[in-house]
C-alpha cells in the first residue's frame, strides 16, 4: 500500500500528539496522582503506536508500545512514578521527535532504539540505577535537551481560511477578466505581457490553493465498507461493497457535502433494492447483493455512480403512490421514463413497501437531491425492474471558481459553464425553422433562452447557437444529448468566482449560481440541464 | 414594534419600515433580471458586493396597478441572515421617531403589515418584512414556479 499520500496527515498528527506527550510529561511530573493527565499521556502514545505501524514507521512504533506499556502499569498502580522515569520518557520523546523530522526529511529510519528501550526498563525497575542517558551511542540521533524551540513546518489551518483565499482568487479572476477584454483594445506589448503574467501567477496561486483542499474520494470512501456491513448485518442480507475509481480527488467541501448523500443512497440500497437472501435465490441471482460505487472523471466533474443489483424501482408502486400525493395517474403513464424515476425525489414519497429505522419513510431523497444540486451537481436515476438500480451523480471537482461563456440575450447577461457546452455556432434564421438544428446527422432541439425566461427576443438573420449537453433528459448518450440553446450574442470565456445561490434564490429556477461582474452586476449561471429538460418535456 | 421607522409614501398608501433593518437605500436606472422570478419578485442588485433580490413593495401590497417605475429606489434590509431589497419605485421617504409615535400603535394586521401607527393625516401600516421575506422564498422555490415555457411556444 502507498502510505507516502499520507505522510502529511502523520506528521500533523504525530507532531500534535509529541506536543501533548511533552506536556502531559511535565504535568505528571508536578502532579504524579493526575489520573486524567495518565489516561491523556496514554491515548497519545497509543494513536502515534497506531498511526506508526499502519504507516511502516517501526521504531517509533516500538518505542511508543514501550511507553504506553509503562502508562498501562503507573495507570494500574503496578509501577510508581519516579524521577527517573520522567526522565527516560521525556529523553524517549526527544527520540521520537527526532525520528519524525527524519521522516520528515525522508531519511531512512535506521537508528537502533534498543538503547532507550533499556533505559526506559531500568527506570521502571525499583531500586535499579537509571542507565546512561544513550543518545551518545546512536548515530545520527542528538536527543536531549531542546537547544532551542522549534516550531511545526506542517500548520493546522482552518478551513475558513482556504475559503477566504479562495474567494479572493475568485475576485482576482474577475479583475483578470477585465483586464483581458481592455488588452483586445490595446497595442500596448507591455500591458498584454502584463496582463499574461498576472494570469499566468493567479492560475498557479489558484491550482495552488485547490491542490491544498483536494482529498482523494478513497478519503469519504474508506468508512462505506463498515456501513455497508453494519447495515446488510442490521436487515440480514449479505451485501458485497465494491469501488472503482476513488482516487479521484475532489474539493474538500464538496467531499464533506457528498457524504450524507452517499450514505443515504447506500442505505436505501440496502433497505429497499436488495433482496433478502432467499428471495434473491428463488429469483435466480447470487443470495450476496453487491453495491458498486464507481467514480470518474467527465471534463472538469466528478461522476459518482451507485448502483445495486436488486430489484429495481418497481413503476406501478412509483405511480400509485405519486397518486396518493396528488400526481394524476395519467400524467406518470405518459412521463418520461427518466423523470417518472425522478419523482422518488419528490418529498414524502416513498415505494418502499417497509420503513426501516433508517429509510422507507419518503424522507432522504428529496434531501439528497437538493444536497447534491446545493453542491452544482446532478442527479439521475437508472433502474431495471428485477435487475437494479444506479444513482448517477454528477458533481464539480473543484468549487468557487468556473469557467463559464458570458451570452447575452437582450439587455442581459448569463454564463454558461463551459464544461456544458460543445460549440458555439451563428446560423441562419431560415436554418432553424422548423425549431430544429442540424448538427453532424442529428437534428438538435432548439432551446430560445430568451422565451423560456420571457424576455423579448432579438429578430434577424442570423442567430447565435449555443450546443449544449442537456443531460439524460435528451436521450442515452451521444449526439442525442446535446441541444441547441439559442442566444442573441456570446462574449468572453471567464474564470468565474460563483457564489452558491442563498435564500430567498437557493432553489431559483433556471441558475446554478451567480457571479458579480467587475462593474457589480449580477450575472447568473445557467443551470442547462434544469432549462433543456423542461423545454424538451414541455414541448 | 416601537423603534424609528422609516416612512414610505407609496401610491397606494404610507407604509413603515423599521430602521434598525435598514442596511442601505440605492437607486439604480434598471434592475437586472432574475431568472424564474414570480409574483412580486422584481430583480437582484449587488449590494456590498452581496447579491440582494428585490420585491416590488406596492405589488406585494397588492396596487397591482402601478406600473413599471422609471427609476427603482430600493430599500436593503437585513436582519438575522436574511436580506431582501424592497423597490418603491420613486416614492419618497421619511423618518419617525420612536418618541414621535409613543402611544399612538395600534395592533392592525395584514397580509405583510404587523402594526399600524395614527400619526399624521393618514395611518401608516407597519410592513412585516421577514413575512415579506418568506413569501419571496416560496414563490421562488424552483419545483413549483418554473417557467412554463415550452419548445411549441415558440
Amino acid at each position: 500500500m502507498d502510505t507516502s499520500k499520507y505522510k502529511a496527515i502523520y506528521l500533523q498528527e504525530a507532531k500534535a500528539h509529541l506536543s501533548g506527550i511533552e506536556s502531559g510529561l511535565l504535568a505528571l511530573e508536578r502532579d504524579p496522582s493526575g489520573k486524567e493527565t495518565l489516561d491523556t499521556l496514554f491515548r497519545h502514545y497509543h494513536s502515534i503506536k497506531g498511526m506508526s505501524a499502519s504507516m511502516g514507521y517501526t521504531p517509533i512504533m516500538r518505542l511508543a508500545h514501550a511507553e504506553e506499556d509503562l502508562l498501562d502499569r503507573l495507570r494500574k498502580g503496578s509501577l510508581a512514578l519516579s524521577g527517573a522515569l520522567i526522565s527516560a520518557l521525556l529523553r524517549c520523546l526527544d527520540l521520537k521527535r527526532d525520528l519524525v523530522g527524519k521522516v520528515e526529511s525522508g531519511e531512512p529510519l535506521d537508528a537502533s532504539i534498543d538503547p532507550f528501550l533499556e533505559e526506559l526498563a531500568s527506570a521502571s525497575r525499583p531500586g535499579q540505577a537509571t542507565a546512561a542517558s544513550p543518545s551518545a551511542s546512536l548515530p545520527g540521533i542528538a536527543p536531549g535537551p531542546q537547544a532551542g524551540l522549534r516550531l511545526s513546518s506542517i500548520m493546522r489551518v482552518e478551513g475558513r481560511v482556504f475559503d477566504e483565499l479562495l474567494a479572493t482568487v475568485g475576485d482576482l479572476f474577475m479583475v483578470l477578466s477585465s483586464f483581458r477584454a481592455l488588452t483586445h483594445d490595446s497595442r500596448s506589448v507591455e500591458f498584454k505581457d502584463g496582463v499574461h503574467l498576472l494570469g499566468k501567477t493567479i492560475g498557479t496561486l489558484h491550482g495552488s490553493i485547490l491542490s491544498a483542499r483536494m482529498l482523494p474520494i478513497e478519503d469519504l470512501a474508506a468508512g462505506l465498507p463498515r456501513i455497508v456491513r453494519d447495515l446488510a448485518t442490521g436487515s440480514g442480507k449479505e451485501v458485497s461493497l465494491y469501488t472503482e475509481g476513488m482516487d479521484i480527488s475532489l474539493d474538500r467541501a464538496i467531499l464533506e457535502g457528498l457524504s450524507s448523500p452517499l450514505v443515504h443512497i447506500i442505505r436505501n440500497a440496502i433497505d429497499h433494492g436488495i433482496e433478502t437472501g432467499s428471495e434473491r435465490i428463488a429469483s435466480g441471482k447470487l443470495s450476496m447483493g453487491s453495491i458498486r460505487v464507481r467514480a470518474h472523471a467527465r471534463k472538469d466533474r466528478a461522476v459518482i455512480e451507485v448502483s445495486d443489483d436488486g430489484r429495481g424501482i418497481q413503476r406501478e408502486a412509483l405511480r400509485r403512490k405519486a397518486a396518493d400525493r396528488g400526481i394524476p395517474l395519467e400524467k406518470t403513464a405518459s412521463m418520461p421514463e427518466k423523470e417518472l424515476l425522478k419523482l422518488v425525489c419528490l418529498p414524502g414519497l416513498s415505494t418502499a413497501e417497509e420503513v426501516s429505522e433508517t429509510s422507507g419513510r419518503g424522507v432522504g431523497m428529496d434531501v439528497v437531491k437538493d444536497a447534491i444540486e446545493g453542491l452544482g451537481g446532478t442527479l439521475e436515476i437508472e433502474s431495471e425492474e428485477g435487475k437494479g438500480t444506479k444513482v448517477v451523480l454528477e458533481l464539480p471537482r473543484t468549487t468557487l471558481i468556473t469557467k463559464a461563456l458570458i451570452v447575452g440575450t437582450g439587455l442581459e447577461r448569463f454564463l454558461v459553464p463551459i464544461s456544458k457546452i460543445e460549440k458555439v455556432v451563428e446560423t441562419s434564421t431560415e436554418e432553424i425553422a422548423d425549431g430544429t438544428f442540424g448538427y453532424e446527422g442529428a437534428r438538435l432541439p432548439v432551446v430560445p433562452l430568451a422565451s423560456i425566461f420571457g424576455l423579448p427576443e432579438k429578430n434577424g438573420g442570423t442567430t447565435t447557437l449555443v450546443l449544449v449537453d442537456g443531460g439524460l433528459a435528451l436521450g442515452q448518450g451521444g449526439l442525442s444529448r446535446l441541444a441547441a440553446l439559442k442566444v442573441d450574442s456570446f462574449g468572453a470565456e471567464i474564470d468565474a468566482y460563483v457564489k452558491p445561490l442563498l435564500p430567498p434564490i437557493s432553489r431559483l429556477w433556471g441558475a446554478s449560481g451567480m457571479t458579480m461582474m467587475v462593474d457589480g452586476t449580477p450575472v447568473f449561471l445557467l443551470d442547462v440541464q434544469q432549462i433543456i429538460s423542461r423545454a424538451v418535456e414541455g414541448a | 414594534m416601537r423603534g424609528d421607522k422609516l416612512v414610505i409614501d407609496l401610491d397606494c398608501g404610507r407604509y413603515a419600515l423599521d430602521t434598525r433593518a435598514v442596511a442601505g437605500v440605492v437607486e439604480k436606472e434598471r434592475l437586472p433580471f432574475l431568472p424564474g422570478g414570480k409574483g412580486f419578485a422584481s430583480g437582484i442588485i449587488s449590494f456590498r458586493n452581496e447579491p440582494v433580490t428585490i420585491i416590488d413593495l406596492p405589488s406585494a401590497l397588492g396596487d397591482l396597478g402601478a406600473g413599471a417605475p422609471s427609476v427603482h429606489k430600493i430599500i436593503v434590509l437585513r436582519e438575522k441572515g436574511r436580506v431582501l431589497g424592497v423597490d418603491i419605485g420613486g416614492s419618497e421617504i421619511s423618518f419617525l421617531w420612536d418618541e414621535d409615535i409613543e402611544g399612538k400603535v395600534s395592533g392592525e394586521k395584514g397580509l405583510y403589515t404587523s402594526g399600524r401607527i395614527h400619526a399624521g393625516s393618514r395611518p401608516i401600516d407597519i410592513i412585516n418584512w421577514p413575512a415579506l421575506y418568506d413569501e419571496t422564498l416560496r414563490m421562488l422555490s424552483a419545483e413549483d414556479h418554473a417557467p412554463k415555457e415550452s419548445l411549441d411556444s415558440r
